[in-house]
């Protein structure tokens, strides 16, 4: 019917406007492209980065990078040695943990046992979001009538139906206004 | 004696008192003998009162530098400025618990005041429980953890305090924290009332509300404190580590959030009872939770100034509180049904559900990680770390999820929102988030999803608190004839839950602003530079000027300067310095160089330096002063829903006490 269509209509504007952005960023690298601002973000490993990855070992709660112990200065030491003479990331970043354990990394792994700490929220979330909708579903049995809800009659639902979408919708505000606490 | 000795004195007898109420409210009012009751009030005043005094006198102890008394010696000294010797009052444990049990104390005198003459079920428990709390604080501080213990010989100066907290964000951040965490004990206390006397209908949420609001008022002031303080003092260009003292801070803040939210619900619709009562129970068990991990040292992290035995007293007392609020839940199991169902999943008790799912998913996502490394001690003695990067990649996400509903909820209508409605009110803040999104890709030529996500979404929200508030306002315009200033100000005084309500969230999104700025889009660079040397980051070019040594009393400044330009206009001269204070050597504390506008800041840490040159990490942190006036945004909403209605009703009519119970001293 008309309210229908109008989803539907609203719905072709929607995809429409999501596709014309869509184009947009896609078109957008080719006029303003540069090395700060490229698509892919082209990862160069540096001391920094790897520094972001590693926690120091005695300072709790700072990574390699932020923290201002001499220890944490040493490792940056190594890293950057490390990365002059070639070595990758990875490899990088397992020599440390041969030397320290796990612990320092920052990002607990995703791999055995542990990755728990990854998986354990999303299980979580899932489970709240399943107790939700089973609330509101379950509850979806038409309610009836009880003192103080009076259900309308014949006669007044033969009226709304009377009434033009805008009529109905000032109403709506004039009792939006009332619940609001207005005149 | 001593001084000090007084106020040992009077921990004690608050001790006492508070127990006498506990027995004297709960015994009153079940053997309905109203002069205990009222006996039962004045107590909780006494304790308020001896509460005051302890405190007063342990200020006395440092205005006085009585270097007798341990804790004074410990944490502060002669050459300290005055205000830092106040201040550390809360340097230290016992102090901080100290602040804890005071604060109790004088919230439940103003809530058992403000009350003395309503809800004659509830308040007798609401005594005894608040009551209760406030004897476990006073057994630890008497018996654990006494500010008041005296050495055997007196210093003749004391060692001052930790360089850290030398900082004048450290005068006001511990101090909101503590209160954060105990004012949570208020609406706790409430709702304990109503479980225990079987009184669950809305009368115990109306007086739990304010203290509700207010203490999340005060834990979310806490939270922007303890960035600013780490943005200024530590020196790694963030304000937000996700160190777990942080985080457990965090906590009751988002499970608070949400139950101010799923009240809502309650108060419009009778449902939710349950969840409410229960998300009340999280969150001041989080609050002990917090406070035993600052100062049970539960968590090791840079927070941990203090070390001590407290940690199984607080286990054990977080085990009680567990124990006893569920046990009264359950028990009152059938009185927490609800008034109405629901009736569409397209409403606004559905967002407020959904509101809640995300706060408490970020909360408890929080919480695991957190204490994660602690589970996997124990289970195989392996140490693993779970660092910032594990909170972004989770919680990012789930606050993009906030930030979108926080553009949806306040759109849809209660009960059952129509297709035609949500069409026309979503239109204005979505075309409004698109054309930002364009801005961004096509003028600011900005590539990261993340940012594009979250500002779109900000936009989005922002839009529809900007239509709500149009709307508002062109409806009273419409049905009063008033000017728009007026209309506004008619609108939100007759409905500040809602329009305060706006405003933080217009807080909110002006926060999530500046850390997107400042997480996605920051600049780093470090450098050892020579006097005269030079380097370049971004659009600008810094020149070391050289350095400066001064020596004051009781610390060694050393302080660099550097000359910031952008092209050939100098923007600012900053100067970032480190200071190495007496008695802490091996602890230098360091000042950042901060030059701060809309757009960036720029952040220049003196890292290291000798005779003849001086390392320095420079930061570009764009949008980061957004953070900070999200937060003063913040403020000022709380107080438009916080401030008191006019009641004029209430004043002429004093009716005659009903029941034993309301005969007042």
């Amino acid at each position: 019917m008309h309210s229908a269509m109008n989803a539907r209509l609203s719905l072709a504007a929607l995809c429409g406007l999501v596709l014309a952005a869509g184009l947009l960023l896609w078109a957008a690298p080719a006029t303003h492209g540069g090395p700060e601002t490229a698509w892919a973000v082209s990862h160069e490993p540096t001391t920094r980065s790897i520094g972001d990855k590693l926690q120091c070992p005695v300072c709790d709660g700072t990574s390699v990078s932020d923290s201002r112990s001499q220890i944490a200065e040493d490792m940056r030491e190594i890293i950057r040695t490390k990365l002059a003479a070639g070595e990758s990331e990875s490899e990088i970043i397992s020599s440390f943990v041969d030397s320290y354990g796990q612990g320092v990394l920052r990002e607990p792994p995703t791999t055995g046992l542990v990755s728990a700490v990854w998986y354990v929220p999303g299980v979580a979330l899932l489970f709240g979001a399943a107790i939700i909708y089973g609330v509101i579903r379950s509850r979806r049995q038409p309610v009836p009538a009880t003192p103080g809800r009076p259900s309308a009659s014949p006669a007044a639902r033969k009226r709304a139906a009377a009434l033009s979408p805008s009529e109905l919708e000032r109403y709506r505000e004039r009792l939006r206004d009332l619940e609001q606490g207005g005149p | 004696m001593a001084a000090s000795d007084i106020g040992f004195v009077a921990l004690i007898l608050a001790l006492v008192v508070a127990a006498y109420v506990i027995f004297a409210a709960v015994l009153g009012h079940r053997q309905g003998m109203g002069e205990l009751v009222a006996s039962a009030r004045h107590g909780v005043w006494v304790v308020t009162g001896l509460m005051l005094t302890t405190s007063a006198v342990l200020l006395y102890s440092f205005a006085t530098h009585d270097f007798g008394v341990e804790y004074v010696a410990r944490h502060s000294s002669l050459a300290q400025p005055w205000y830092f010797n106040l201040s550390a009052f809360y340097g230290g444990q016992a102090g901080s618990l100290l602040v804890w049990a005071t604060g109790l104390g004088v919230f439940s005198g103003i809530a058992v005041w403000v009350n003395r003459r309503r809800h004659p079920a509830i308040m007798p428990y609401t005594m005894a429980t608040l009551m209760t709390i406030q004897l476990f604080f006073l057994i630890v501080l008497v018996f654990l953890s006494n500010p008041f213990d005296r050495l055997a010989v007196p210093l003749a100066d004391g060692q001052g305090l930790n360089p850290l907290l030398r900082d004048p964000g450290m005068l006001f951040h511990p101090p909101f924290l503590l209160s954060g965490y105990m004012s949570w004990s208020i609406p706790f206390a409430f709702a304990m009332g109503a479980l225990i006397s079987g009184r669950l209908d809305s009368q115990w949420l109306k007086a739990a509300r304010p203290w509700l609001l207010l203490a999340w008022a005060i834990q979310g002031t806490g939270l922007l404190l303890g960035a600013w303080w780490a943005y200024h003092v530590l020196g790694w260009g963030g304000y937000w580590g996700w160190d777990p003292v942080e985080n457990v801070a965090l906590l009751p803040w988002l499970t608070g959030t949400a139950f101010l939210h799923s009240v809502m619900v309650q108060e419009r619709r009778g449902m939710l009872k349950k969840w409410n009562i229960l998300l009340i129970i999280i969150t001041f068990s989080l609050a002990i939770f917090g406070t035993l991990v600052v100062r049970g040292g539960l968590l090791s992290s840079v927070h941990n100034f203090a070390t001590s035995a407290l940690g199984p007293a607080f286990l054990a007392f977080l085990g009680f509180v567990l124990l006893v609020s569920l046990a009264f839940f359950f028990k009152r199991g059938p009185l927490l049904r609800s008034d109405q169902q629901f009736d569409s999943v397209i409403s606004k008790e559905s967002a407020f559900l959904l509101n809640n799912l995300l706060l408490v998913g970020i909360a408890f996502a929080t919480f695991w990680g957190s204490i994660f490394p602690l589970l996997t001690e124990a289970y195989d003695g392996s140490r693993i770390t779970v660092g910032a990067p594990f909170y972004e990649k989770v919680n990012g996400p789930i606050f993009l999820g906030l930030i979108v509903l926080m553009g949806i909820g306040p759109l849809l209508a209660w009960r059952k929102s129509s297709w035609e409605g949500m069409k026309r009110s979503f239109r204005w803040p979505l075309a409004a988030a698109l054309l930002w999104t364009v801005i961004m890709v096509g003028v600011l030529d900005i590539r990261n999803w993340w940012t594009l996500a979250g500002v779109s979404g900000s936009t989005f929200a922002f839009g529809t608190v900007v239509l709500e508030y149009t709307r508002g306002v062109r409806l009273r315009r419409k049905n009063t004839g008033e000017a728009i200033p007026q209309a506004l100000g008619s609108l939100v005084s007759r409905n500040r839950q809602r329009y305060g309500g706006y405003i933080v969230h217009i807080a909110i999104l002006l926060i999530a602003i500046g850390v997107i700025g400042s997480n996605l889009h920051q600049k780093e660079q470090q450098v050892t530079l020579a006097p005269g040397g030079q380097t370049s980051l971004g659009a600008y070019t810094f020149t070391f000027r050289g350095l400066e040594e001064r020596i004051k009393p009781d610390e060694r400044i050393i302080e660099a300067e550097i000359e910031v330009a952008r092209g050939d206009k100098v923007v600012s001269i900053l100067r970032p310095r480190n200071s190495i204070f007496v008695n802490f050597e091996n602890q230098p504390s360091t000042k950042i160089g901060i030059r701060t506008n809309p757009v960036e800041d720029i952040y220049i840490f003196l890292a290291a330096f000798d005779q003849n040159v001086a390392t320095f990490v420079i930061f570009i942190n764009p949008l980061v002063m957004w953070i900070w006036i999200g937060g003063g945004v913040f403020l000022f909403g709380t107080v438009v829903v916080m401030w008191p209605e006019w009641e004029p009703a209430r004043a002429p009519v004093r009716r005659p006490a009903r029941g034993t119970v309301q005969r007042d001293a």
